[in-house]
């Protein structure tokens, strides 16, 4: 019985296989992209059909100022007074998007309907705000971005 | 151990360098070391699947140079294969082709064309993918903005790194 059992064991041969798992490794190391990259996507607020089909739509017109003061006009939706036109101040210098970020929250609160957002950036405005602020609309559900042209 | 007296003995060459043959009488034993496989097996398995599961088969669409840095957000979704335009200091490269200034809305117009005859007759879905750095002032976007919209590019895609942005938000 014990003869049979010392007659089952055998070695596995381990070598070929630490071979395979090394070049899996180099192969998968080399092509490997260590960058995740995504887009964010964004129409054009001007000259394009559908925008001008939807334009009963609720809508908010943001207008980049200067020194990172962010101008709001809430068009056709069910919001307060105090929110159909007002502005966010600058913090230190740059965008306030805590401020940005509130500003979205009540909005959405008084109306759920407001998907939409047309952005207006200055000449002087920087790419990565402008990016800053396209994530903060779709973070708070308004996900159709239009961008305008200077 | 000499190569005559591994011939004598029925030890290979190769299986004499696992046995240390102390040469002092107190430890003259055979000490055999054996390399443990498993765990080096073990370690190659788990390096192995973390990498395939972050391979990305669809190959890289965007070439970011050293110069560029992409802005970051954590809102952006899947970066698909569409016209790209890059924007690098003041210079406008489509597909990777240097376009002359002034001449964006032409080159845009006849990527529109080919795009139009390749997918046999088919309205491409106006889709432009835009790259620049994330210090570029809007200026020098607005110029692709513009002459997207002119030609039919209707939707742009900006690129950007997906990665946590919005950290500073409560």
């Amino acid at each position: 019985m014990s003869r049979q059992a010392r007659h089952l064991d055998f070695d596995l041969n381990l070598v070929p296989f630490i071979d395979l798992l090394s070049t899996c490794i180099c192969f998968l190391l080399m092509t490997a992209v260590w960058t995740q990259i995504g887009s964010l996507a964004a129409g054009q607020s001007v000259g394009d059909a559908s925008a001008a089909d939807a334009e009963k739509k609720p809508r908010i017109w943001v207008q980049l100022e200067d020194r990172g003061t962010v101008q709001f006009e809430v068009q056709d939706a069910r919001v307060s007074k105090d929110l159909e036109k007002f502005q966010v101040e600058a913090r230190q210098g740059r965008l306030n998007l805590v401020g940005v970020e509130a500003a979205l929250r009540r909005i959405r609160a008084q109306d759920q309907n407001v998907t939409t957002a047309m952005i207006q950036p200055r000449a002087s405005s920087v790419y990565e705000e402008l990016v800053d602020l396209m994530g903060r609309f779709k973070k708070h559900g308004v996900g159709n971005l239009g961008v305008s042209p200077l | 151990m000499s190569e005559t007296a591994l011939r004598g003995s029925s030890l290979s060459i190769l299986d004499s360098l696992s046995v240390l043959r102390p040469a002092s009488g107190a430890l003259q034993r055979k000490v055999v070391t054996e390399l443990l496989l498993t765990a080096l097996v073990d370690a190659f398995s788990i390096l192995v699947i973390f990498l395939l599961m972050s391979f990305s088969s669809t190959g890289e669409i965007l070439f970011v140079g050293r110069s560029m840095e992409l802005p970051k957000s954590n809102q952006a979704g899947v970066l698909e294969r569409y016209p790209v335009v890059k924007v690098e200091r003041g210079q406008i490269f489509l597909e990777d082709q240097l376009v002359p200034a002034g001449r964006l809305e032409a080159a845009l117009m006849e990527l529109h064309r080919k795009l139009f005859e390749t997918q046999g007759g088919q309205d491409n879905p106006g889709i432009l993918t835009i790259q620049a750095d994330r210090r570029s002032k809007y200026d020098e976007l607005n110029q692709v903005v513009v002459a997207a919209g002119r030609v039919g590019f209707n939707e742009l895609r900006f690129a950007v790194l997906m990665g946590s942005a919005d950290e500073e938000t409560p």
